[in-house]
């Protein structure tokens, strides 16, 4: 079974995505902010990261650095809505700095289930955008 | 707004009209500045008569709050008279020695420009290496800052005093070196409410020199969130006449914000402080603002963006100008202007 650990602030959001997660299979484990989801990447050892960008107490991208740290060759997955300016400038960073997967928000289960079975059946898979737009360039 | 266009004049030289003398002795040639220093030394050495118990008394009430009161505004001369009497008398209720500040300043990053574009002060108390002597060490970039928020009028316009006066110091020096940045002035929403002290304040900015005052965008701080648009208007046209630009500082969580619309007022903003709730609860409060100002078409700046989240979070509100530790550190002398990109926020500095 994957073992998702899902760090995401927004409580509607967070449970919304862990139905979705249960009905494709996984278990999931949820964190609230950056900080708790480091912690419990220690303990719960998961199978894949997905992680929201913008969030207390630890946003997103500093959250993916660190686990890109500890654990290089798990997989993680970005998502982001954006914040109030629907500027999705971070969801690229994200890539740019370890994520494998970029989710926009609102996520459509398809994405999500494409984007799960993707990096659960071949982990060293590079990646994709599922956001749109131009492919990250080289910094 | 800042302006990035800030450069020497065409075929001249505006540091030869900078003034030569030092603007300390302008500013307290003034009789009014004199003596209100004056009667600071006299407290200094009245309080350093007391008691360690005493003083440690007068420690504890440095920050006595006065708040903001319209009838407050325009007190007849005998009432101030008495007033600072008694604070002769009282040398307790006096927060700082006004002399014995330094400042720190922040870049601001202007997000639409991708530049750290303007810097803010802020005071700390200075470090005392040996007694009698002040020195500007390496941990005044790090020292708590002087809490400006619950001072009388008169701390409040001694603090704008110095804070206008080390500005000035520091636009000269720069100007020397031929350097011209655009700085951020704050200046106590209690000093421009009393009308004596506005004329104070306003008598020292007319001494700046022309091309001074291009580089100055004033940030009035610590009003009340229920301050009339026709006192906003007034403040903002004394203002406007010694600065660029006029920007509003407006109470962290307040529920309601001053009506700007048509007040001159280029940018409403926040400073997070340092006992901030929760970092999700700012988040928010930093969005319903940012989008308040949307609706109302004001640009927004935000200070004191101490972590990455905080700082992140700004940037996805379209808050234009911020500052704050995730920005960039507090820094003790202003050296050049540098390119900031968003990548450099989550990502670090720039490899070149």
């Amino acid at each position: 079974m994957i073992k998702v650990l899902l760090i995401e602030d927004d409580q509607l959001v967070r449970s919304t995505l862990t139905e979705m997660l249960i009905d494709l299979g996984c278990s999931v484990i949820e964190a609230e902010d950056g900080s708790r989801g480091l912690a419990l990447l220690q303990s719960e050892d998961p199978t894949l990261v997905i992680t929201d960008i913008l969030m207390p107490n630890k946003e997103g991208t500093e959250t993916i650095q660190e686990i890109r740290a500890a654990k290089p060759d798990l997989p993680i997955v970005a998502i982001s809505g954006g914040g109030v300016s629907g500027d999705l400038t971070f969801l690229d960073y994200a890539q740019r700095l370890g994520a494998n997967h970029i989710l926009q928000k609102p996520i459509d289960l398809n994405d999500l289930e494409a984007c799960v079975n993707a990096l659960a059946i071949n982990p060293s898979n590079p990646g994709t955008s599922m956001a749109g737009g131009d492919a990250p360039k080289e910094l | 707004m800042f302006d990035a266009s800030i450069s020497k004049s065409p075929g001249g030289d505006d540091s030869a009209r900078l003034p030569s003398d030092n603007l300390r002795s302008t500013f307290l040639s003034l009789p009014s500045v004199l003596s209100r220093a004056k009667v600071r030394s006299e407290n200094i050495a009245l309080a350093e008569e007391r008691s360690s118990t005493e003083r440690a008394a007068i420690e504890r009430n440095r920050w006595h709050c006065v708040p903001y009161s319209p009838a407050n505004e325009l007190r007849p001369r005998d009432v101030e008279a008495q007033e600072l009497n008694a604070s002769i008398a009282a040398p307790q209720a006096k927060p700082f020695n006004v002399w014995e500040l330094e400042f720190r300043y922040w870049p601001v990053w202007d997000v639409g420009s991708e530049a750290l574009l303007a810097f803010l002060p802020e005071a700390v108390p200075a470090i005392t290496q040996r007694p009698g002597s002040l020195l500007a060490g390496s941990g005044a970039s790090r020292a708590p800052a002087v809490n400006g928020a619950d001072l009388s009028a008169d701390d409040a316009f001694e603090l704008d005093f110095r804070t206008l006066y080390d500005l000035a110091r520091k636009i000269e020096q720069l100007a020397s070196r031929d350097k011209r940045f655009p700085m951020i002035c704050p200046v106590h929403f209690e000093t421009m409410a009393s009308m004596r002290l506005r004329q104070e304040y306003l008598s020292l900015c007319s001494h700046l020199p022309g091309v001074w005052r291009r580089l100055l965008n004033f940030e009035v701080v610590c009003g009340p969130s229920d301050v009339t648009p026709i006192r906003i208007q007034s403040i903002a046209r004394d203002l406007q006449a010694y600065g660029r630009s006029l920007h509003w500082r407006a109470e962290f969580g307040s529920t309601s914000l001053p009506d700007l619309n048509y007040t001159g007022v280029a940018a409403l903003g926040l400073r997070l402080g340092e006992d901030l709730i929760d970092e999700g609860e700012t988040m928010q409060a930093m969005d319903s603002f940012a989008l308040k100002m949307k609706q109302l078409g004001m640009e927004t700046f935000v200070h004191g963006a101490s972590s990455k989240s905080l700082a992140t979070n700004a940037f996805c509100a379209n808050f234009r100008y911020i500052s704050g530790q995730a920005i960039h550190p507090a820094i003790l002398e202003i050296e050049s202007l540098r390119s900031f990109e968003p990548l450099q926020l989550v990502a670090g500095p720039r490899r070149r």
